[in-house]
């Protein structure tokens, strides 16, 4: 009870900060909803460049295309790609007017933000990508794993073409790198099956050691003093980097995490197996309260109003299904909220 | 109503035990222990089983398949056994289920536990669809293994169930045909 209190609290306290997004309607205090449900693809990300610019991203559950949505503060519109396959990933924060999305067999998908319009190509690879980040729309990484011969997966994109990062250590074997994340061009990490941690310093990629064996499903913080990763096998795992090594400060319980997202003022949320979200909040990490599912999330963000957003389904699946996208914070519009 | 229920779960169960007989095992593996609320008019069992998309027995020394998710990571964490469970007797509201796979020296191989609401099927109630990731596909091929489910309802009431199974032949590639492992 108290852990549900504080967190409506801190939450209301964002809100009281961010202003009001829909004029002077009052929304309501912060609460669970669910967004999406049921969908035929698992929703496999959520993010944007502010809480009213959201792009939504997930499987192919149907052969029809990958699911795609975008929320403008108001209403929730289906977005048809004109792609096939996943798509795991979205950066919708990039300057400019373009959103990069990368997913299954190579699949690169550029938006544009202002017209909605979608163009689509594919990386010189089969497996799947992962994640992507990048500093700007020609200056991206994207990472995943070739699971055949065990190996993962790092480009460099210019926005045009993508080329593979040969040198070691990015091709050695048995690691599927998972997510990336970075403060600027020369200050890129990577995370990837059995705990490895990979950094772009501007030269070079170096192989950090991480206290875990386990894979490291998603990396984020706010700066290079304050990063966090996460990953696990049934049981989770959360490091965070200190200095120029890696603490392994998984609180006890903790399930598999699959998503992570720092906030500037220290707070950490984390999303992963069977409906399970947890948060650092003074220093503690402690189960946040329950959203209204027991899916696995593969992803969470939280938008700069301090709304919550959390992506999954039945990631086990393949392609992965059932999608569910729940929201905590003040009502959404109905249309929007279920 | 009841009375139509359990006549229906004594009908269903393959390897029963009352809750009189807390603790009991079965020749099939199962243990049953009654909760805080015991009914004693309910039979309680637990079947382990396997499917994705429904509950699907599986037989004794059954050779099971290793399936390539869309997880990555290949031989390692990229492969699982789908898991299922069916029982009679429990709460199905926040049932805690937990599956686990085990060689012959009963050494975990794969492990996952979820809370969910079961859901009901033909007089008892199921959840499919686990996936215990394998630490390494190429270890199981071939080989006996031990497919393990329990349960603790609401209630405190616990059960489990497992069965001697063996891994399939391969770990298929995305082509489902070629074997991964060197």
């Amino acid at each position: 009870v108290n852990v549900r209190a504080e967190s409506a609290f801190v939450a209301l306290s964002l809100f009281a900060c961010s202003g009001e997004p829909d004029g002077n309607v009052d929304r309501g205090p912060p609460e669970w909803q669910i967004v999406l449900e049921g969908t035929s693809g698992a929703v496999l990300r959520t993010h944007g460049s502010s809480a009213n610019d959201v792009w939504i991203v997930g499987a192919d559950g149907d052969g029809r295309g990958p699911l795609a949505y975008h929320y403008d503060g108001t209403k929730l519109e289906a977005l048809n790609t004109g792609a096939t396959g996943d798509l795991w990933w979205v950066q919708a924060d990039l300057p400019g007017d373009s959103v990069k999305m990368v997913g299954e067999a190579g699949l690169i998908v550029t938006a544009q933000r202002s017209s909605k319009t979608f163009s689509a190509r594919k990386a010189p690879t089969d497996a799947t990508l992962f994640g992507v980040w990048g500093s700007s729309a020609s200056d991206l990484w994207l990472v995943g794993g070739e699971s055949s011969v065990n190996t993962g997966l790092v480009y460099r994109d210019d926005g045009t073409t993508a080329t593979l990062q040969s040198a070691p250590p990015t091709t050695t074997s048995s690691a599927t790198i998972f997510k990336v994340q970075g403060f600027g061009p020369d200050a890129v990490w990577m995370v990837g099956q059995r705990g490895r941690v990979l950094f772009w310093d501007g030269s070079a990629i170096t192989d950090e050691r991480a206290p875990t064996n386990l894979p490291l499903i998603a990396i984020h913080g706010v700066d290079e003093a304050q990063v966090y990763a996460v990953g696990g096998v049934a049981d989770g795992v959360v490091l965070r980097r200190e200095g120029s090594s890696w603490i392994n400060e998984t609180p006890e319980g903790m399930q598999q995490m699959n998503g992570v997202w720092a906030l500037a003022n220290g707070d950490v949320y984390t999303a992963g197996f069977n409906g399970h979200i947890w948060r650092k909040h003074g220093g503690v990490w402690a189960e946040f309260e329950a959203p209204p599912t027991f899916q696995d999330f593969h992803a969470i963000w939280v938008d700069p109003e301090g709304g919550i957003w959390a992506a999954g389904g039945r990631l086990a699946s393949n392609p992965p299904k059932d999608g569910v996208l729940v929201y905590y914070g003040p009502k959404l519009p109905d249309g929007v909220r279920k | 109503v009841r009375s139509i229920l359990v006549l229906g779960l004594v009908a269903l169960s393959a390897c029963s035990e009352s809750i009189g007989d807390p603790g009991s095992t079965s020749d099939a593996g199962t243990t049953i222990d009654g909760g805080d609320d015991s009914d004693a008019s309910l039979v309680r069992t637990v079947e382990v089983g396997t499917g994705t998309d429904d509950f699907v027995p599986i037989a004794t020394d059954e050779q099971m398949t290793q399936i390539l998710g869309p997880q990555g990571g290949g031989r390692y964490m990229g492969y699982h056994i789908w898991s299922a469970i069916k029982v009679t007797g429990f709460q199905p509201r926040m049932a805690t289920v937990r599956f686990q796979i085990l060689d012959e020296d009963r050494n975990e191989l794969a492990r996952q536990q979820r809370t969910l609401n079961l859901m009901p099927s033909m007089g008892a109630y199921v959840a499919y669809g686990v996936a215990p990731w394998l630490d390494d596909c190429c270890v199981v091929r071939n080989r006996p293994l031990i497919m393990h489910a329990e349960i603790v309802d609401s209630t405190g009431a616990t059960g489990m169930d497992e069965r001697t199974v063996l891994g399939g032949p391969i770990c298929p590639d995305s082509d489902r045909v070629t074997d991964i492992c060197p």
